[in-house]
């Protein structure tokens, strides 16, 4: 049965018969968020995360270098994206690759240290990062090992949550996008604030901005 | 529930009972006022950094009021642009359905291990209790919920299954099912549920949700999400099931921005949750990341019949924030489970008589004082009183007794001398019986409504003097004659 003609459609239509919808309305016309790198790490910081900016690619390896020694990780989960594949020879981790063809089994995954991914947009407003499927395997990376690094360059920042929608929208949505804004949290006992329960307990971002 | 046991009904009929019940316990008192005064705390400051508040509220609210009354239009939409992307969307009229369509799917899957994230249309269908009967393992992953189903009940907030519980009781709950050392720190707690659930992710088959938004025009779906537990369900197992009411249809992706802008804040005070997952199909190559199969079922359970009127039409467009049982007198004192139903507060009392049918929960619609704090703090404007009132009057059917006792009153008012001397003839013998004590012991015997208010009540102390002797005397003297 086609999804026309079912039953349920039916029921709605005959229920509707009638009526006339009041219109429309366009989409709101905000206005656009303050937006740039400032706006993003206070977001960021105030819902615990972490941003470290950094002006080139290879300032940004020391700083993933550095938290690695400082938070004692050994096993780094690292997604496949391009701009990340001098990073993964020479982080000095024993680094595994989750890529298409090869990716990481699930039991050792659940082993790692921490997840790198790169973010597609960031979103000031918020602190947000925009992670879409069709760049790289992230989806996993960013959310089974108990710490996360994401990289962002200062480019791909937009202002708010409007203008990522935007630009969502200029080509074919992504399988799943996945908007991430800090560390996972939970406040289901007592109403009392608890950082990382099921997704990572620290998200640091690395942001380039050279 | 053990294995085999029907589905439970929504049954909100003994709000009287349990509400006593409710209003005896003190601990549950004590965490019903913490937790209902904190959210609307937070929702306060979060909405003091919002100065557009009242444009947005609006925007949501003409967005929904169209959308409902185009909803075939719009549901048609989101049907045939999320099978292109190859999403398998399934139609349930009732709760039956819904529960079949979930366990066939899961037999032809062969799957059998479910993580499930909070979703309240799953607590609607009763899923979990179908899945257990099915043979099947459902485990709750969001902490809240894990809580709830470990201790066998309901949830009681519509955002927060679990406040009702102390960290004492969480403690103790966990010691006594999972077999480790009590301890009433939330944070170990909260890691106890990391640990535990862990566990079940890493075997888990198959993956059970809800969905916040469904977008028509991409065929997408948005679930929101704080802990996480919603992407791993998402993401790990090999099927995932997405569980849905038919109302959660918006027209246009950018519309997101103002529903995410009203529901986190509403909610839980956040700007934004952690997490808002958008679902456009399955993934595309056999080796990428996600579920094989992704399916949507789209339920109705009563939802097409609150069409017909515009103000029926507000009850649907509901995003399920909770704002108005932080604020409500009622739910404030006797909590979530007095309602009987999953959907408690103001909205659960205009929602279930229409999901769960006026025998079960015709007298929800009365648990309210009709102040309007609901429909003030309401994202989307909905009228929560007004549908209150409505709903008393279709669930209203005047007996005999009524139908006389008015017209006999008409009758009485419309003659002055009449009602004058019946109503001292009424005042004398209560003050009389108020001087022994008797009368109204009496007075609830002979006049079951009056006993009823009685029983919970004193009487109040009659006066000296009538409104109509005052009147009589001139308003401004202190002695009026008598």
């Amino acid at each position: 049965m086609s999804a026309t003609d079912h039953p349920l459609l039916n029921a709605v239509r005959s229920r509707l018969k009638g009526t006339q919808p009041p219109p429309l309305p366009p989409v709101l016309d905000m206005p656009t968020a303050r937006g740039g790198v400032d706006a993003f790490c206070q977001a960021l910081e105030a819902v615990e995360g972490q941003v470290h900016r950094v002006k080139s690619s290879e300032d940004g390896l020391l700083i993933l270098r550095g938290l690695a020694a400082d938070r004692s990780w050994n096993a780094i989960a690292c997604s496949d994206a391009a701009a990340l594949s001098s990073w993964r020879d020479s982080v000095g981790l024993a680094c595994h690759v989750h890529g298409l063809r090869d990716p990481i089994p699930r039991s050792e995954l659940l082993e790692m240290d921490v997840g790198l991914c790169t973010a597609q947009l960031g979103i000031a407003e918020t602190g947000t990062l925009v992670l879409c499927s069709e760049s790289e395997r992230h989806r996993l990376v960013s959310l089974v090992p108990p710490a996360s690094v994401i990289v962002l360059f200062a480019r791909d920042l937009v202002p708010d949550l409007a203008s990522a929608l935007r630009q969502l929208q200029t080509q074919a949505l992504p399988t799943t996008t996945s908007f991430i804004t800090g560390p996972s949290r939970t406040a289901d006992i007592e109403l009392t604030l608890t950082v990382g329960v099921h997704g990572p307990r620290s998200v640091d971002v690395i942001l380039i901005e050279g | 529930m053990t294995p085999g046991e029907p589905i439970v009904d929504l049954d909100a009929r003994n709000f009287g009972d349990r509400s006593q019940e409710a209003l005896a316990d003190d601990s549950l008192r004590g965490a019903l006022d913490k937790v209902t005064t904190e959210f609307a705390n937070r929702r306060q400051r979060a909405l003091a950094q919002a100065p557009d508040w009242e444009t947005w509220r609006e925007q949501a609210r003409a967005i929904k009021a169209h959308t409902l009354a185009s909803l075939d239009s719009y549901l048609l939409q989101f049907v045939e642009r999320a099978e292109e992307r190859g999403l398998q969307v399934h139609f349930a009229e009732d709760r039956e359905e819904a529960c079949s369509i979930v366990s066939a799917i899961a037999k032809q899957t062969e799957a059998s291990r479910v993580v499930k994230s909070k979703s309240m249309v799953t607590e609607e269908i009763g899923l979990n209790e179908h899945l257990l009967s099915q043979g099947m393992e459902p485990v709750e992953t969001d902490l809240g919920e894990w809580i709830i189903q470990l201790a066998g009940e309901k949830p009681s907030h519509i955002i927060a299954p679990a406040i009702h519980k102390t960290r004492q009781e969480v403690g103790r709950l966990f010691s006594e099912e999972l077999g480790i050392p009590e301890s009433h720190d939330v944070e170990e707690l909260t890691n106890v549920a990391r640990r535990f659930l862990r566990a079940r992710f890493a075997d888990a088959d198959l993956g059970v949700s809800g969905v916040n938004f469904l977008v028509a025009e991409t065929g997408s779906f948005l679930v929101l999400e704080n802990e996480g537990n919603a992407r791993l369900c998402m993401s790990l197992p090999k099927v995932h099931i997405a569980v849905t009411g038919i109302e959660k249809v918006i027209p246009r992706l950018a519309d997101l921005d103002v529903f995410l802008r009203l529901l986190p804040r509403s909610g839980t005070g956040q700007a934004l949750t952690t997490y808002q997952t958008l679902f456009t199909g399955p993934k595309l190559a056999p080796g990428d990341e996600g579920p094989e199969e992704l399916h949507l079922v789209l339920l109705d359970n009563g939802r097409s019949k609150q069409l017909s009127t515009p103000l029926e039409r507000e009850a649907l467009a509901c995003i399920r924030c909770g704002a108005c049982l932080n604020v409500c007198p009622v739910y404030k004192q006797v909590g979530g489970h007095s309602y009987g139903s999953v959907y408690p507060g103001p909205i659960g009392a205009v929602i279930t008589p229409a999901l769960a049918g006026q025998d079960c929960a015709g007298n929800l619609p009365h648990v309210s004082s009709l102040c309007g704090a609901c429909r003030d703090v309401c994202p989307v404007k909905i009228d929560l009183p007004e549908l209150l009132l409505d709903l008393r009057e279709r669930g209203t059917e005047a007996g005999w007794g009524e139908r006389w006792g008015f017209a006999a009153w008409s009758r009485i008012a419309a003659r002055p001398r009449l009602a004058g001397f019946l109503g001292r003839v009424l005042t004398r013998t209560v003050r009389l019986g108020q001087s022994s004590g008797a009368l109204s012991r009496m007075v609830g015997k002979l006049l079951p409504p009056l006993g009823v208010w009685n029983d919970k009540r004193s009487l109040p102390q009659m006066p000296k003097h009538s409104f109509r002797q005052e009147w009589k005397g001139g308003l401004d003297k202190q002695e009026p004659p008598t």
